[in-house]
């Protein structure tokens, strides 16, 4: 069966997924040995930008408990200068 | 109601040692002074500050684990306060409940390890005493051998033929590259003012050499 310009445009305007997208996973949930703790500013920091701003779920794939539990690490790590709260050029 | 906490603390880089060590004494008196009991006190050192907290760029982090009622820590962070030895602190509820069993075990374990620490680290303090006498003795061992000399002076008595030698040689490249000279002219005759001139420079060179 052959497409035609016409039955492309009788199709119903879903927007198809244009990339292969890789299915992200949440580190702390595959490798339950990495622990979020606030004295540890080794692992909290793949999860800053490079500005020093925490990177959003969308990007690192983490999950929402996660999330959050690393969220509060890294605000814990920062008021004991372990991390920065940002990072001038 | 006895409840885990857990306390970091920064002083000052620039205080004498003692002046730390005592500081350290004088916060986990203070919770034990209230009936707390400290589990475990780390110093962690110096470390460089991710930003710089009243001007200064380092600072020294201590870390102590303790099982206290609450006011213990509003009375330890009271004195914090005051102090300008202390730049930044921060307590952590680890736990609500406490079995005391189990952190009495904790204890012995804590203690029993910086124990084994001290006992390793006398170890590796008498290695290295051991390691240094072998080495101070195998330079004593070294330093008696007159030997050296001679053989210097033998390997100089001997370099003077091993130039000659070479100057042999020298003069064995001059001989060889000539036909290959030839060849090139015969082949490209706009090429052989240049290998001549090139060939010159290195006889005049090695003549030099000789000289």
């Amino acid at each position: 069966m052959a497409y035609t310009a016409n039955d492309r445009a009788k199709r119903p305007s879903r927007p198809r997924p244009r990339f292969f997208h890789k299915r992200k996973v949440c580190r702390f949930c595959v490798d339950s040995d990495i622990k979020i703790d606030y004295k540890n500013p080794a692992i909290l920091r793949g999860f800053l930008t490079e500005r020093g701003k925490i990177m959003p779920r969308r990007i690192t794939g983490t999950c929402a408990r996660h999330q959050r539990a690393l969220a509060v690490a890294i605000k814990r790590a920062r008021t004991l200068a372990l991390l920065p709260y940002v990072t001038a050029n | 109601m006895l409840r885990r906490y857990e306390t970091i603390f920064i002083m000052r880089s620039d205080l004498q040692s003692d002046e730390m060590s005592s500081l350290i004494d004088r916060y986990a008196g203070i919770i034990v002074s209230l009936d707390g009991k400290t589990i475990k006190v780390e110093n962690w050192g110096k470390r460089r500050l991710a930003y710089p907290i009243e001007k200064m760029q380092d600072g020294v982090y201590v870390r102590i684990d303790f099982v206290a009622l609450h006011k213990v820590v509003i009375e330890i962070e009271r004195n914090f306060k005051i102090d300008d030895n202390v730049l930044r602190f921060q307590t952590v509820k680890l736990s609500d409940k406490v079995d005391m069993e189990e952190i009495e075990r904790e204890i012995a374990d804590t203690l029993k390890k910086e124990e084994e620490r001290k006992k390793e680290e006398q170890r590796k303090e008498e290695k290295r005493k051991e390691e240094q006498e072998k080495e101070e003795q195998e330079k004593e061992a070294v330093i008696p051998e007159p030997v050296i000399p001679e053989a210097v002076a033998e390997e100089q008595e001997k370099e003077p033929v091993i130039s000659e030698a070479v100057a042999e040689e020298q003069e064995k490249e001059e001989v060889i590259p000539e036909p290959a000279v030839s060849e090139a002219v015969a082949e490209e005759p706009d090429g052989k003012e240049v290998a001549q001139e090139t060939s010159s420079v290195e006889t005049d060179e090695k003549k030099a050499e000789e000289e």
